[in-house]
């Protein structure tokens, strides 16, 4: 501030006009602040392509697809949850109580296939409704409800299930997954319109500015006249109803509703959503760039089975490379704000 | 009791209290805002200013007394309600959402749609445009998040808000706190522009000099009670600073006479020159920002009372 205000007082340019960025500060900006998942994935991809012969086969390119379907319906919709300031750790538990009151549906109960889908999916929407009830009248962190909330549907499976994961799924169900149209299955193709939507609803709508701007500022957004408790119930309710879709998609790909499903999904999900570019602490829904999170995400798991690592080390080698992805990102904004903090002081005729 | 007969009164609030846990912070408040005109609130912080002022733009309840907007009363119990009653307000910390864009704060909880749900970027880009061309001449960064601007730039984002929805009550809470001797004269001539087309507003503010510079009317607060009413031009900064530190404290009144001294040298000390210029950056909001009145009111009697308590103390074992 001192410095700033030892230039002259007569000076009127405002900060930014004068000077054009430098072309090494220009690179620097457009590396540094694009989107960071597509640059891992294109490395990724470059990498693998170069390990494996086998990668860039349209059949490992679907299988991938199949792996991460689930991942990128719950990542996609978490943006949003993440956009505006909020944590849901209650997806887990949603995934896997959605599957299996959808399983028992068909199968105990003998309802139709749709039926039980949208039986699921609501249900998915319920527990949103639950998790932004309890975040929003009582006034607690998102973290603490949802992390409880989680504990109460992971122990809803286990009384429902009594532990044993539901089988004998109807044939309708399972040509969900059975489907394929060319080299991708159903699920797969059901990804382009979610997303599309999901992008759309971000960058277009209301809803998706009000999401935004509760990441950045919840005192602006209440003392606009908005009410952050209607914004909340949207982004939780979204979320719950990628789990039931979610549930979906994992449930017929495995043929049953497992007990244990989703319960690795939550970290992963994080990742992909934060290598994406949307930041933990909300403020931006970087839609597009889960994708490419989830892309990432999906080479990581493929290309360490396609060079035949060893199980047990694929998952902490997943881990590590999660956290450099993670590294690297975090980093790199915090070197772009310094290459922007400079420019503007250069343009300011002021020596740093 | 209430002069339907007054026209130019936009907004009046009537009785109006409010306690926060044991303590009054408002006690019985009349408040009077005018079409065209310019109302200095002044006062300690914990006077009430703000708590007032936020009942009124909706964000805080209040526990008696009714508004009345022209004449006719209001329930405002929420930012929305005082929005649609024609009150805009521009909070100290200006209350923007520093990840979006011009446009995005200007019209946030209002945006323009279109099919409902979708929002119209261009005409909000293009009335945003037009607007803070009439507040800021020297404003173009439109397309950056609002974060990265100057304070200056930021408040225009928040006034053009009150001047684009038509506001005809424009609360400032500490306008010029954040910004800088250029940018506070802009911000001058901008209220009195406002107040040229009707617009009633009413300035908060720690610093004196602006308000001599800027009000009409001086409404004076001290422990959630008005103590001093004046027309700005029949006033002097004397008498208000003294009323601001004197204000409603009552045992400063058995000693009024030595506190008034005690007062006057301070304000003395605290405005040596007339000088229009360093003023605006000078230290006479300083002691008034302190919370606690007793540098001012307690140092005449101490000397007194010092012979009294040493009496007292040597009193008690001959008692006990």
């Amino acid at each position: 501030m001192t410095q700033v205000q030892s230039a002259p007082p007569s000076l009127p340019a405002p900060p930014s006009l004068p000077a054009p960025p430098s072309l090494p500060t220009r690179v620097a900006r457009f590396v540094l602040g694009g989107n960071k998942a597509l640059l891992f994935a294109v490395l990724f991809a470059a990498v693998l392509s170069l390990l494996s012969q086998y990668f860039f086969t349209v059949g490992n390119i679907a299988s991938l697809l199949d792996q991460i379907v689930s991942l990128m319906v719950v990542a996609l919709a978490y943006t949003f949850v993440l956009g505006a300031g909020e944590l849901d750790l209650s997806i887990g538990g949603m995934v896997a109580l959605t599957g299996l009151v959808m399983a028992k549906c068909m199968t105990d109960f003998n309802l139709p296939v749709p039926v039980a889908i949208a039986i699921g999916i609501a249900l998915g929407v319920a527990c949103g409704v639950l998790n932004a009830t309890l975040i929003s009248k009582f006034g607690l962190p998102s973290f603490i409800v949802t992390l409880a909330t989680n504990a109460v549907f992971v122990g809803l499976v286990y009384i429902v299930s009594n532990l044993v994961p539901v089988t004998n799924l109807p044939e309708g169900f399972l040509a969900i997954q059975q489907t394929r149209i060319g080299p991708f299955s159903l699920p797969v193709l059901l990804l382009v319109p979610i997303a599309a939507v999901l992008i759309i609803v971000a960058k277009r709508t209301v809803f998706g500015q009000h999401v935004v701007a509760l990441g950045g500022n919840r005192d602006a957004v209440r003392k606009a006249g908005n009410s952050i408790e209607r914004v909340r119930l949207g982004v939780f309710c979204l979320t719950g109803a990628a789990c039931g879709v979610a549930a979906v998609f994992l449930t017929a790909r495995s043929a049953s509703a497992q007990i244990a499903a989703g319960s690795d999904l939550l970290l992963l999900v994080i990742a992909a959503v934060v290598i994406g570019g949307t930041p933990l602490l909300g403020g931006k829904t970087l839609v597009v760039g889960t994708i490419f999170g989830c892309l990432t995400l999906g080479m990581i798991a493929n290309g360490l089975n396609l060079i035949g690592m060893n199980a047990n080390f694929q998952i902490i080698t997943q881990g590590i490379l999660i956290l450099l992805a993670l590294l690297v990102d975090v980093q790199s904004t915090r070197l772009l704000t310094r290459i922007d903090k400079n420019a503007m002081l250069r343009s300011r005729g002021v020596q740093q | 009791m209430k002069s339907v007969a007054d026209e130019s009164i936009l907004v009046s609030m009537r009785g109006i209290s409010r306690a926060f846990g044991g303590i009054q912070a408002i006690d019985g408040v009349d408040l009077d805002i005018r079409a065209g005109e310019v109302l200095g609130l002044l006062g300690h912080n914990g006077a009430g200013k703000s708590t007032l002022i936020s009942i009124l733009s909706g964000v805080t309840s209040r526990d008696t007394g009714e508004i009345l907007v022209r004449g006719e009363p209001v329930s405002i119990s929420s930012p929305r309600d005082a929005r649609q009653a024609g009150i805009e307000t521009i909070y100290q910390n200006l209350a923007l959402a520093d990840n979006l864009d011009a446009a995005s704060n200007l019209f946030l909880g209002r945006e323009k749609r279109r099919a409902g749900i979708f929002r119209d970027t261009r005409t909000m880009r293009r009335e945003t445009e037009e607007v803070l061309r009439q507040i800021n001449p020297r404003f173009q960064n439109l397309s950056s998040p609002v974060g990265s601007l100057s304070g200056g730039q930021r408040q225009s984002i928040a006034i053009a808000r009150a001047v684009h929805f038509k506001a005809s009550v424009l609360i400032m809470d500490e306008p010029t706190a954040a910004l800088g001797p250029s940018e506070t004269a802009l911000f001058k001539d901008l209220i009195k522009h406002l107040t040229q087309r009707g617009v009633g507003v009413v300035l908060i503010s720690h610093d004196i000099h602006d308000v001599f510079d800027l009000a009409d009317r001086l409404v004076v607060m001290a422990d959630g009670r008005v103590v001093g009413r004046m027309r700005t031009e029949e006033a002097t900064k004397e008498q208000v600073l003294e009323m601001i530190i004197l204000g409603g404290s009552k045992e400063v009144t058995i000693d009024a006479q030595e506190a008034r001294e005690e007062a006057h040298t301070l304000i003395s000390t605290l405005m040596p020159a007339p000088d229009p210029h360093g003023a605006l950056n000078a230290n006479p909001n300083e002691p008034m920002m302190n919370d606690d009145p007793a540098p001012f009111t307690t140092a005449p009697t101490r000397s007194e009372s010092e012979p009294r308590s040493a009496a007292t103390k040597s009193r008690r074992p001959s008692t006990s």
